[in-house]
């Protein structure tokens, strides 16, 4: 008999065999791999990598180029100085009217400006707490300033004054008087100190993605394989686990139009009644969405933005008599800290693979997180005086603003894309306070990314 | 790569079958299901199945020409010089020998003895008949004799 033992070691000897590794081996299943089961490079356009910093250039020198003019404010706290100026001109005096708010218009640090406008510029000034409502009381103290000088524009003369655009259009609210007294006043508004919303700060980084190693999944190509390389292949007919096929792993173009999205938003806005008194400033935020198909996709997320623009006793409604106090107004210069709610669909079209095109329309609800309002009034003996009002978490419009834009959409990934586009928005209801129609238009970029 | 190497008689047959059966994993991964709850231990069947059906299918293609061996009653019989004659071979002198056997010997050799096939099951896949798998696994068994002898001069015990 055949020795039972040796079959029994020549099962242990195979089994306990370990061949060395040789790396050629590898050579050649890579050079079968490549045949078989070819995989696509991606090939990558360097050249549109460049067009997200030359958009965040371009939004840059819009920014700092508009600023200029604001740098030459002074703060709430500077207020506490007396100006000395010579008497100038009536529009003039309004043009060097002195303010509150900073030089910085677009001043993402919203601490520096509440506390700018908290501080009073007298000796009197003090923060009081607030309860849980946002009462007001006013303190105000009068300083009297003489001898306004009508020339002394330039800033290092006069560094408390805001220099202001667009006087096309300008009711004349400049006084006739020759030699008018600017009373300066602060009136410090007791309210609680509102937390500032942290949307803006949100990042959201887009997703990675998977490094899962495609394998296309071809059964006739299988087949014709398998028949090519052995004659008769048993490899079918075994007793080998055969199971129903597992879904690829490669996602169809397709699936890649629905799902979630989100990114970064940024650019230029502008806000007005004419658009032409209105002040270039840098709002930024976040978007997210839902794409239901290619072309149907829901937008919403959270965008802040300083409002600042001047308008006419006309265009300012109040929600109480306030010219019964200033009967006299001949102008209000708002400042406003707006958080955009936007709820917007969006219609895609022309749609490729890199790009498409679409419209997007809908409604947006304003949370008027900071108002302060500089109310310049003649007062009974024909001098201007200048009155400041601020409001904190007070005004809220929800889905008031029709918001209607149009824009371009780049892919530069399967998830990742760049999107610009030119907006308009017009409130159905007041805005603000003074709940004046006040439009913005501006240029939004999204960078963002599908899930 | 054990397993290919039993099948081949050098090691560029032994990593063609290696190369072949691993296209044939990537190629029909999606189609492995766990058979019981170590996947691990599973696909480890799985795969080892693969190897030896593709070293079949490379058998098939290179030796076609080879016909069913006919039953040799001839053994070689050499005296049995030492009780642990078996104990003495190491796994590599049998995975040597097992390589130099006929290729057909071999094949039958490994199906049989190592992977557990039945005769019906070898006869079923290598086309042949199971009265024909056993005369190849006789005469395997007889070869291995002679092949241990030659390199060792280790007896081996009588084939009945």
């Amino acid at each position: 008999m055949w020795s039972e033992e040796f079959d029994k070691k020549a099962q242990d000897a195979a089994q306990n065999h370990s061949p060395t590794y040789d790396g050629r081996n590898w050579d050649k299943m890579q050079s079968l791999l490549d045949k078989h089961l070819p995989v696509e490079k991606k090939k990558r356009r360097f050249i549109f990598w460049w067009i997200l910093p030359v958009f965040l250039g371009i939004t840059a020198y819009i920014y700092f180029s508009f600023d200029k003019s604001n740098r030459n404010s002074q703060s709430i706290t500077n207020n506490k100085q007396v100006i000395e100026e010579n008497k100038s001109g009536s529009s003039s005096k309004m043009e060097n009217a002195p303010t509150l708010s900073s030089g910085a218009a677009i001043d993402p640090d919203k601490t520096n400006d509440k506390e700018a406008i908290k501080e009073s510029p007298t000796d009197d000034n003090k923060l009081m707490s607030g309860g849980g409502e946002a009462s007001e009381s006013i303190k105000s103290e009068t300083t009297r300033i003489s001898n306004i000088d009508e020339t002394s524009t330039s800033p290092s003369a006069n560094p408390s004054r805001r220099q202001r655009t667009g006087t096309k259009n300008r009711k004349n609210i400049a006084s006739t008087n020759p030699e008018p007294v600017v009373y300066q006043t602060a009136i410090i508004a007791d309210q609680s100190l509102a937390t500032k919303p942290a949307a803006t700060e949100n990042n959201l980084s887009p997703s990675h993605t998977n490094s899962e190693t495609e394998i296309t999944k071809k059964p006739e190509s299988i087949e014709s394989l398998t028949e090519s390389k052995v004659a008769d292949s048993s490899i079918s007919k075994t007793t080998v686990e055969e199971v129903p096929i597992k879904p690829s792993t490669k996602k169809s173009g397709k699936s890649r139009d629905k799902g979630f999205f989100a990114g970064l938003s940024f650019g230029p806005d502008i806000s007005g009644f004419d658009m032409e008194e209105g002040k270039w400033q840098f709002q930024y935020g976040v978007t997210a969405g839902y794409a239901f198909s290619k072309h149907w996709s829901v937008r919403s997320g959270f965008l802040a933005a300083r409002k600042i623009y001047t308008a006419a006793p006309s265009d300012y409604h109040p929600p109480y008599d306030l010219m019964q106090y200033y009967p006299g107004i001949q102008k209000i210069d708002a400042d406003c800290y707006v958080i955009e709610i936007p709820l917007t669909a969006v219609y895609s079209f022309a749609t490729s693979k890199k790009q498409n095109w679409f419209v997007s329309t809908g409604l947006s609800s304003y949370l008027m997180k900071e108002e302060t309002y500089e109310y310049y009034y003649k007062n009974a003996a024909g001098q201007m005086e200048k009155r400041t009002r601020n409001f904190e978490n007070e005004n809220s419009h929800l889905f008031s603003i029709f918001n209607f834009s149009g824009g371009y959409k780049y892919q530069f990934s399967n998830r990742i894309f760049l999107m610009a586009e030119p907006y308009l928005k017009i409130p159905l209801s007041g805005v603000g306070y003074g709940n004046v129609k006040l439009n913005s238009a501006g240029v939004l970029f999204t960078v963002g990314a599908k899930f | 790569m054990s397993i290919c190497h039993r099948y081949a008689h050098q090691d560029e047959d032994a990593t063609e079958i290696l190369n072949d059966g691993f296209l044939k994993v990537f190629i029909e991964v999606y189609r492995f299901k766990p058979a019981y709850t170590d996947t691990v231990s599973s696909f480890k069947g799985w795969l080892r199945k693969i190897m030896i059906y593709t070293a079949i299918d490379h058998f098939r293609k290179n030796n076609k020409h080879q016909g069913a061996a006919e039953l040799n009653e001839t053994y070689m019989h050499i005296p049995s010089r030492s009780e642990d004659a078996v104990d003495k071979l190491s796994y590599g002198e049998i995975l040597s020998a097992i390589k130099f056997l006929t290729p057909g010997y071999r094949t039958v050799f490994n199906l049989f003895i190592i992977e557990g096939f039945s005769h019906e099951e070898i006869a079923k896949e290598l086309g042949i008949s199971a009265g024909t798998s056993k005369s190849n696994l006789a005469k395997a068994r007889k070869q291995l004799q002679r092949i241990l002898y030659q390199q060792n001069e280790i007896v081996s015990k009588n084939v009945v």
